[in-house]
């Protein structure tokens, strides 16, 4: 489901490997990504959604959920490559004053 | 409801079948809708909506089947969910019956909204969604983790739930603008 694609001394950059994310992976996605920040000394995490096609509300929460444990770390978890229905969702609910978005890996790290 | 019927979904609450149910309305939804930016924005949220409703029926709904039907009329596309289940009523909400056309009480309040649930006619009940903090920093730990509510009211030109108290009906019903 969520696969590295590369790592630095401050960031994590990860793959998320799924088309629907929805309510079925949404508890997985959580307890991975946050397997994930532990083991990699909490780096400031960074998701290409590329792939994704679809999220409802249960994949947001549990976004969010996430966002709430790494902020607690004084870290972050940064979105990039969603499609433009996606991001207009985020706007819709708000979430994106609560999650830093970019185009793509090199604008969030720019 | 006046309108012409576009199509009729009777969706089994099974968590597993809702991804092929959903998939019925996804092709159902785009041969519908001509294919041109307004509606495939509007695609997207009508799917949303459907999710979100057909998850609110995993969680309330028991042991009953849950129809979803899609109407037009003029410029508006009205969604309505049916169920013979219980009763919607999550932390009593169904008290909200007792009260007078006009009553507002507030369901959920979090950092970024208020859902209100205001009484009209009938008995049936509109769903409202405020912005909350509007210039205000937001502080993450105080955002609600459901998103359900919020996505259907803040898409949705309306959003209200019908109970029939004579026959047990439950009718959730989105109306939206084509333009």
């Amino acid at each position: 489901m969520i696969k590295i694609f590369k790592e630095d001394d401050a960031n994590l950059l990860l793959n998320l490997q799924i088309k629907d994310a929805n309510m079925g992976h949404a508890d997985h996605f959580k307890t991975t990504l946050i397997n994930l920040f532990d083991a990699h000394q909490k780096k400031r995490i960074i998701i290409n959604m590329e792939e994704v096609q679809y999220i409802d509300s249960s994949f947001l929460g549990a976004l969010v959920s996430a966002l709430k444990y790494v902020i607690s770390f004084k870290s972050d978890i940064i979105l990039v490559g969603m499609r433009k229905d996606i991001i207009n969702l985020f706007s819709l609910i708000r979430l994106d004053k609560v999650f830093k978005i970019y185009d793509n890996f090199d604008a969030a790290l720019a | 409801m006046s309108g012409r019927i576009f199509s009729q979904f009777v969706l089994p609450n099974i968590r597993e079948s809702m991804i092929d149910s959903l998939q019925e309305i996804r092709v159902f939804i785009n041969e519908f809708l001509p294919k041109n930016t307004a509606n495939e924005e509007l695609g997207f949220k009508v799917e949303i909506v459907i999710t979100e409703l057909l998850t609110n029926a995993l969680k309330h709904v028991k042991d009953a089947e849950t129809y979803i039907r899609i109407y037009l009329d003029n410029n508006y596309l009205t969604i309505e969910k049916t169920d013979f289940g219980s009763q919607f009523n999550p932390n009593n909400f169904a008290d909200i019956f007792k009260q007078a056309p006009g009553y507002k009480k507030l369901l959920t309040y979090d950092e970024l909204h208020s859902i209100y649930a205001i009484v009209e006619m009938n008995d049936t009940v509109r769903f409202t969604c405020e912005q909350n903090n509007e210039k205000k920093k937001i502080d993450i730990n105080g955002i609600n983790e459901h998103f359900g509510m919020i996505i259907i009211s803040r898409a949705a030109e309306a959003f209200t739930y019908h109970y029939d108290t004579s026959s047990g009906l439950n009718r959730f019903t989105v109306r939206m603008s084509l333009t």
